[in-house]
């Protein structure tokens, strides 16, 4: 089971836990198919994540960066090793900073070189 | 090498910035007032000319994204609120009264780049949380690092060295300066805002932007400001000479009561509203 956020979610994908709007109404049950509409609905009261089943937090995170060419990939986490020398790297909320930033560093580098053949 | 002796030193004889303009503690007074109304206030900023042209810049960029043009400052009070409008107000006239130092001390335009970028990702951490006033924190964001400026134009040896020695310790410059000073810029900028006489809430988040526990009056602010550094650090947007992410207080995020899977989302947002800001601030 791994939690993914709003953007990564996909129809079809099966849900681990219940998704609940701010006031802990439950949008949709544990155990229930994502649909179309539902992402809607989550987007419309402001769900920001859900807990998916069959996939684990390394596929996830894996995921998210499938599109960005590996040596990229590479220099942008070497620099963010360095960045963030002083920081607990086994925080959740680092973790997910971290993650965030080197696919951010990575697709800026991308975006100034411009597309250089296939992505590896 | 002179040591400087004490924060308070630092501080004394920069006339530049010894007090803050007249119009914001009336500003202020004015807000605070409940017998003054929004007529008043917009009279008083409308004394300032520059001032005035300034925030209707900053009112009509994308930033708000209103739908139509917000043409006189009677109408901003009206749109964006009293209290919001002067949180900016003292922004845009912090950010005039350092204009003056030499590029070769520090690079002002990256500096601001930074604190913009912090105030973006304060305004939209205090919309995750429903904030009254997300406007009073964009502005601390804008000031947090301010106690740098100060040290950097009145002590430029030492801050110098502070920078280069943390580059080759890959230190913090937190810790640099802590070695060097005896003391950091956060003190220096929370001892910068009791003098000008701002409301506490500011002098307390800049003070402990860097150790959010030591806040006891606004703890909710300063882990704000706390996080939104942290980010600002993350997504390199401008610099404020410290080349490392701050350590993230693990209590303070908790105060915050949000989820990490929120930040995907406000590292979006302060991307898309940041060019322009940086446009209409800078």
């Amino acid at each position: 089971m791994a939690i993914l956020n709003l953007e990564s979610l996909r129809p079809g994908m099966i849900l681990g836990t219940d998704v609940k709007d701010r006031m802990g109404r439950i949008l949709l049950a544990s155990g229930q198919e994502i649909s179309e509409k539902a992402l809607r609905v989550f987007k419309m009261w402001g769900v920001t994540e859900a807990e998916i089943q069959g996939v684990d937090q390394e596929q996830v995170a894996a995921m998210s960066t499938s599109d960005i060419r590996q040596e990229l990939l590479q220099a942008a986490e070497e620099k963010i090793t360095e960045m963030f020398t002083h920081c607990n790297r086994e925080n959740p909320v680092v973790r997910e900073l971290i993650r965030l930033s080197t696919a951010r560093i990575a697709r800026k580098k991308e975006e100034t070189n411009g597309p250089v053949g296939q992505p590896a | 090498m002179v040591p400087s002796a004490s924060p308070r030193d630092l501080l004394r004889g920069y006339v530049e910035v010894s007090s803050l303009p007249m119009i914001h503690l009336r500003l202020d007074e004015a807000i605070n007032n409940p017998r003054k109304s929004m007529a008043d206030i917009a009279k008083i900023i409308r004394e300032d000319p520059g001032l005035t042209a300034r925030l209707l810049r900053i009112v009509n960029s994308a930033f708000y994204n209103f739908p139509s043009r917000v043409e006189t400052i009677s109408q901003a009070v009206t749109i964006i609120g009293t209290q919001q409008l002067g949180a900016l107000a003292l922004a845009t006239s912090v950010m005039q009264m350092f204009k003056g130092i030499p590029e070769d001390v520090v690079n002002m335009d990256s500096f601001w780049r930074h604190s913009v970028a912090c105030g973006l990702a304060a305004r939209v951490l205090g919309t995750l949380r429903r904030e009254q006033n997300p406007e009073r924190l964009f502005v601390a964001g804008i000031l947090h690092d301010i106690g740098r400026l100060v040290m950097l134009t009145k002590a430029t040896d030492q801050m110098r060295e502070a920078i280069l020695q943390s580059r080759r310790n890959h230190q913090l410059l937190f810790d640099a300066e802590l070695a060097l000073f005896g003391f950091t810029h956060s003190v220096i900028g929370g001892l910068l805002l009791q003098t000008w006489k701002l409301p506490g809430t500011l002098e307390e988040v800049v003070m402990f932007h860097h150790t959010p526990r030591a806040a006891t009056k606004f703890p909710i602010e300063t882990a704000t400001i706390h996080v939104a550094d942290i980010v600002a650090h993350c997504m390199e947007l401008g610099s404020s000479a410290e080349n490392h992410v701050p350590p993230l207080d693990e209590d303070a995020w908790a105060l915050l009561g949000l989820s990490p899977s929120v930040l995907s989302s406000l590292l979006e947002q302060v991307d898309r509203q940041y060019i322009d800001a940086v446009h209409s601030i800078l």
